[in-house]
């Protein structure tokens, strides 16, 4: 009997220093996977979390991982030979084939980079596919900037807006929170969106959006909740009733502004 | 037509059924009443009405061991405890019509697109006999969804008199009719049978007269007072301390954790109930989202009469009372969901 | 004080567990030590003192059982006007010159260990999780959810003054399991109902006399201030 709880044994094979607080764990699981779907990391004797897919090929995939709770500190002081377990993947991802032969917005907030960057990477391969692209990035620091060695790289495919919080030294982009990008943008109508950061980051990014006059039947979230087993069960990641880690994590705007329990990533937008 | 059995014969013809297969039925330990695995017919108790602890702890223990785990020679074995789990067939006993409904419930959670396997192994061989209730409990309100008798079943017995009149609800049920014990009943046994049923469920109704029977019309006047007072209200009551999720026979929630010995080189992966009305419950390593207590509340009631509505077109509450009878701030949920449809 | 740096108790359940490679523990008595474990609380200056340098000379300091982690049966003291406690002594009372207070009063705490007596699998758990490096945190839960996976009979229906809906679990319900109602030596977790579990003895009959008495056993400062209000309602 096929055992959706039992997770596969994996090994790190390489790690890649992202920012002071992120790594990416490069781990030997030929999953398939669609951009923006999820795993179950296990680390044996500290438990699961659940964990976006950031890039793969058919040996292995890159998890993202800032250190910020139990598992996620746990597998910052690993190395590579060192053993997890993966379960998945799981999630519905990005609904990418929407905006094919359309104008593309992904728009980022810090951590909420890595599960769009498979999008990205689809993009720079597949570019005749789209019309217009952007990525909107905003950090807290440049030096908390996910992924700098690929931007060069990304610009080549789609135009790259990039904001920080604060500055340091050298920074001579934008200041200032992802919203304040927003004008920038040199497509409007018949863009798909596809943001993913902090709560607050995508609320204010979506009220500017729809101001400007972005379709909001095309704008699209990625949720991030308590994900324990992946598969719509033990009911931890239920937020009304729709299952994140079944039914998302990915959501239109419009189907997570008429959920009954309103996500915080939302309440506000239109009241 | 059905049959029947005399009562005087049912503890045979549940020793005949001990011989191929576990049986489970109520019985009474430190003084709760729950349904157990059998070893001695005689401990079986006669309760006129459910048991305090529903069927649920045997499909969904509240504690359950996934695997073991052992890192070992440079990596790491993984021992499923799945292959351990008994697949021996087993019949349940002396179930009411409010818990079969509810695993029935039960079922479409654990057995939808991704299926529970560990719910599944101890579900699948599992026989229910059920039996119509006496009189009802207190908290009782079985009757606002339809009565006590539910729509499957592998054979169900009722009172009537000095026997009990055995429905075949199943082919599994069938083949459990052994000429020994049963005789054919006849017209006016099923009359009795139909008049005794009739007779408890008016008893019920005439203290309950709430019919939840038209499921979309009350769903959707229940999901409206998404932001009534009444959350507020009861959030104020409850106490957070979990016990109507714990003993509802349709609550499904459980935590994943690892436990090890003391230098973490081997140990178990662990599923254990859990609560939506805890703190933690959704608490990510970001943010809380549902950090109030009212908020919690009203997730557990739209949780058995909105939400599995929308995903599945059934109610998660069969009416078995048991949260109000052992919520210690006495919030009852016939109550509340009375005023939610008023 | 009662001070435990790995006392022969925890030695015992070590070996229980039989681990070969303890790393924590250095020798017997000898400071600096990685992890200190302090029972029981100080009740005069001298052993104020003995707090400071422990925690200076330790790592990680770990208040170990509810006397530890609130000032406990000692602090009940506070709740008794000096005047009285001298006519009880008939004079001053022998060598109690300073009021007992948390641990946390004087020093920084990295862990605390509830419970009169502390559970003995909740420590293993907290050595477990430093050893592997794990997060430790406290249970932000009832005694009422360990009891109820239990399947135990809620002794509040059977009448008794039970503290259980608004105390910290961990304890795996170890009174109610034995028939005994819960006296809340954990202390109330931060979510706590507090003034809901009041509502709920005030229903049963419970006077404020005796609901004020049996959240006084334990000093925790949570409950002070509900009492108060509770004084005053």
């Amino acid at each position: 009997m096929n055992n959706p709880y039992l997770p596969a044994v994996a090994r790190i094979t390489d790690i890649i220093e992202e920012t002071p607080d992120t790594k990416t764990f490069v781990i030997s699981s030929p999953l398939k996977f669609k951009p923006g779907q999820f795993v179950e990391l296990s680390i044996f004797g500290y438990g699961e979390a659940p964990i976006s897919i950031s890039g793969g090929n058919e040996k292995s995939i890159d998890l993202t991982i800032r250190a910020v709770g139990n598992i996620t500190k746990k597998i910052h002081r690993m190395n590579v030979g060192d053993y997890v377990g993966i379960r998945g993947p799981f999630g519905n991802g990005w609904p990418v084939e929407r905006a094919e032969g359309r104008n593309l917005l992904i728009a980022a907030g810090g951590i909420g980079l890595a599960p769009l960057k498979p999008v990205i990477e689809y993009v720079c391969n597949n570019r005749k596919k789209f019309r217009n692209v952007t990525l909107l990035y905003g950090a807290r620091k440049p030096s908390l900037m996910l992924f700098k060695y690929k931007l060069e790289e990304w610009s080549k495919h789609m135009d790259v807006l990039l904001t920080v919080d604060e500055p340091e030294e050298g920074w001579k982009g934008n200041v200032g929170v992802v919203t304040t990008l927003c004008d920038r943008i040199k497509h409007v109508s018949d863009t798909v969106t596809l943001m993913c950061g902090p709560p607050i980051m995508m609320k204010y990014t979506s009220i500017s959006l729809m101001e400007l006059g972005f379709p909001t039947g095309e704008m699209y979230l990625s949720l991030e909740r308590n994900m324990k087993c992946g598969i719509g069960i033990c009911g931890h990641c239920a937020v009304g009733g729709l299952y994140v880690c079944r039914d998302g994590p990915v959501f239109s705007l419009n189907d997570a502004l008429k959920l009954i329990e309103k996500p915080h990533e939302v309440q506000g937008v239109i009241d | 037509m059905g049959v029947k059995i005399a009562k005087n014969r049912v503890n045979e013809f549940l020793k005949y059924l001990k011989e191929e297969y576990i049986l489970y039925a109520p019985v009474e330990e430190n003084g709760v009443s729950k349904i157990s695995k059998i070893e001695d017919t005689s401990d079986i108790i006669n309760l006129p009405y459910r048991t305090q602890i529903s069927l649920k702890p045997i499909f969904f223990p509240p504690e359950q061991k996934f695997f073991r785990f052992e890192k070992k020679n440079g990596g790491v074995e993984i021992e499923d405890y799945l292959p351990q789990e008994g697949d021996d067939k087993s019949i349940i006993f002396g179930v009411r019509g409010c818990d079969v409904n509810a695993i029935e419930v039960l079922d479409k959670y654990m057995l939808d697109e991704f299926e529970d396997p560990y719910y599944r192994k101890r579900r699948e061989n599992a026989i229910i006999i059920g039996i119509s209730c006496d009189y009802p409990k207190e908290s009782c309100f079985c009757t606002a969804f339809g009565g006590m008798v539910p729509e499957r079943y592998d054979l169900w017995f009722t009172d009537i008199g000095p026997h009990f009149y055995v429905d075949i609800g199943s082919k599994r049920g069938e083949k459990l009719i052994d000429d020994k014990f049963f005789e054919e009943a006849s017209e006016e046994d099923e009359m009795r049978k139909i008049r005794r049923i009739n007779s408890v469920e008016t008893k019920i109704n005439r203290k309950v007269k709430t019919n939840l029977h038209d499921i979309k019309k009350y769903y959707h006047k229940i999901k409206n007072r998404a932001d009534d007072s009444i959350w507020e209200e009861l959030g104020r009551k409850c106490v957070s301390c979990g016990k109507c999720n714990f003993i509802c026979p349709t609550c499904h929630c459980f935590d994943v954790k690892d436990m090890t010995n003391i230098d973490g080189s081997a140990g178990e992966r662990i599923r254990v109930w859990d609560s939506c009305h805890l703190y933690d419950y959704a608490k990510t390593s970001a943010e809380n989202f549902r950090e109030e207590r009212k908020a919690r509340v009203r997730y557990r009631i739209y949780d058995k009469f909105v939400f599995p509505v929308m995903r599945y077109g059934v109610y998660a509450c069969t009416g078995c009372g048991r949260c109000s009878e052992v919520c210690p701030a006495g919030i009852d949920i016939h109550a509340v969901v009375r005023r939610l449809i008023k | 004080m009662q001070f435990l740096n790995l006392e022969a108790k925890i030695l015992e359940i070590l070996k229980y567990l039989n681990i070969k490679n303890f790393r924590l523990a250095k020798e017997y008595n000898e400071m600096p030590v990685d992890i200190a474990f302090v029972e029981g609380t100080p009740t005069t200056r001298e052993e104020v003192l003995k707090l400071l340098t422990i925690r200076k000379e330790s790592k990680i300091l770990v208040a170990l059982g509810t006397c530890a982690v609130t000032g406990g049966v000692p602090g009940l003291v506070n709740m008794m006007a000096k005047k009285e406690a001298m006519e009880v002594y008939d004079g001053f009372p022998p060598d109690v010159p300073i009021d007992p207070k948390p641990l946390e009063y004087y020093v920084n705490v990295d862990y605390n260990i509830y419970g009169c007596t502390f559970s003995k699998d909740e420590l293993i758990e907290l050595i477990t999780s430093l050893i592997i490096g794990k997060e430790y945190r406290d249970k932000e839960y009832s005694v009422c959810v360990e009891c109820s996976l239990r399947e135990n009979n809620c002794l509040l229906d059977d009448g008794h003054l039970c503290l259980g809906p608004i105390t910290r679990g961990g304890c795996k319900a170890l009174c109610p399991n034995n028939g005994k109602m819960c006296l809340g030596c954990r202390g109330p977790y931060e979510d706590a109902n507090i003034k809901g579990h009041i509502k709920i003895l005030q229903d049963m009959g419970f006077t404020k006399d005796e609901i004020i008495e049996s959240l006084s056993l334990f000093s925790y400062e949570k409950f002070k201030e509900v009492i108060s209000w509770l004084k005053e309602e």
